[in-house]
């Protein structure tokens, strides 16, 4: 089976809505700013429900936060 | 640092002051560094109280924040406490075979290999406590450390 990582564009993503701080995005998610920084290193892979709450405070798709990217 | 990796680190603290004061008492320590004994005993006794005072300003501190666990915390948490169960299942079935053995040995009035007084096994569950709870909170600030 080939392996894979998920990749996101969260910190674009934050840059583009108004230089939001990683903080700021925890409150809104309900996480701490240390789950937002391991999930934008791509170090944790966030549990179904936080992936759909990161994508809605951007008001964007999941696939477009979010993709799965399988390794050569 | 998040709250939880502090706190992490400040139970390893008063685990392995615990752990210490628990075999200083009721076996002393070896003759190669028992001249150390002092120095031992001050530098232990200064983490535990250390380690409280942090985990006090913590929570004073951190305890008005939105989150204070989520779930990667609940991941990581669950990850340490599969060691320390480990651990603790493992000293449990050893603790029961070493009775077994005594009893059996008492039974049949003749010296087993491997058997141990009831003491000796009582002193050897509360280590295993001890050791279990030092390696949960390791492997804790072993995975905060890693970033997962």
């Amino acid at each position: 089976m080939e392996e894979g990582i998920i990749v996101n564009n969260i910190r674009k993503l934050r840059f583009n809505q108004n230089e939001m701080t990683q903080q700021e995005l925890a409150d809104l998610v309900g996480v701490t700013r240390q789950t937002i920084n391991a999930i934008e290193a791509a170090k944790y892979s966030p549990s179904l429900e936080l992936a759909f709450k990161i994508a809605n405070a951007f008001k964007k798709p999941i696939a477009e936060v979010f993709k799965y990217k399988i390794e050569p | 640092m998040s709250k939880q990796e502090i706190l992490s680190w400040t139970s390893l603290a008063t685990s392995s002051s615990f752990l210490f004061f628990y075999i200083l008492f009721n076996f002393g320590l070896p003759g190669t560094v028992e001249s150390f004994s002092g120095t031992f005993v001050k530098t232990f006794f200064n983490l535990f109280w250390i380690a409280v005072v942090i985990e006090i300003i913590v929570e004073i501190s951190e305890g008005n924040k939105k989150v204070q666990k989520d779930e990667r915390d609940f991941i990581i948490e669950a990850k340490g406490m599969k060691a320390g169960y480990n651990i603790l299942v493992i000293s449990i079935v050893i603790a029961l075979v070493q009775i077994f053995i005594s009893n059996l040995s008492l039974m049949s009035n003749s010296e087993f290999p491997f058997s141990l007084e009831l003491s000796t096994v009582f002193h050897f569950l509360i280590l295993s406590l001890f050791l279990a709870s030092a390696t949960r909170r390791a492997i804790m600030i072993y995975q905060y450390r890693k970033g997962y």
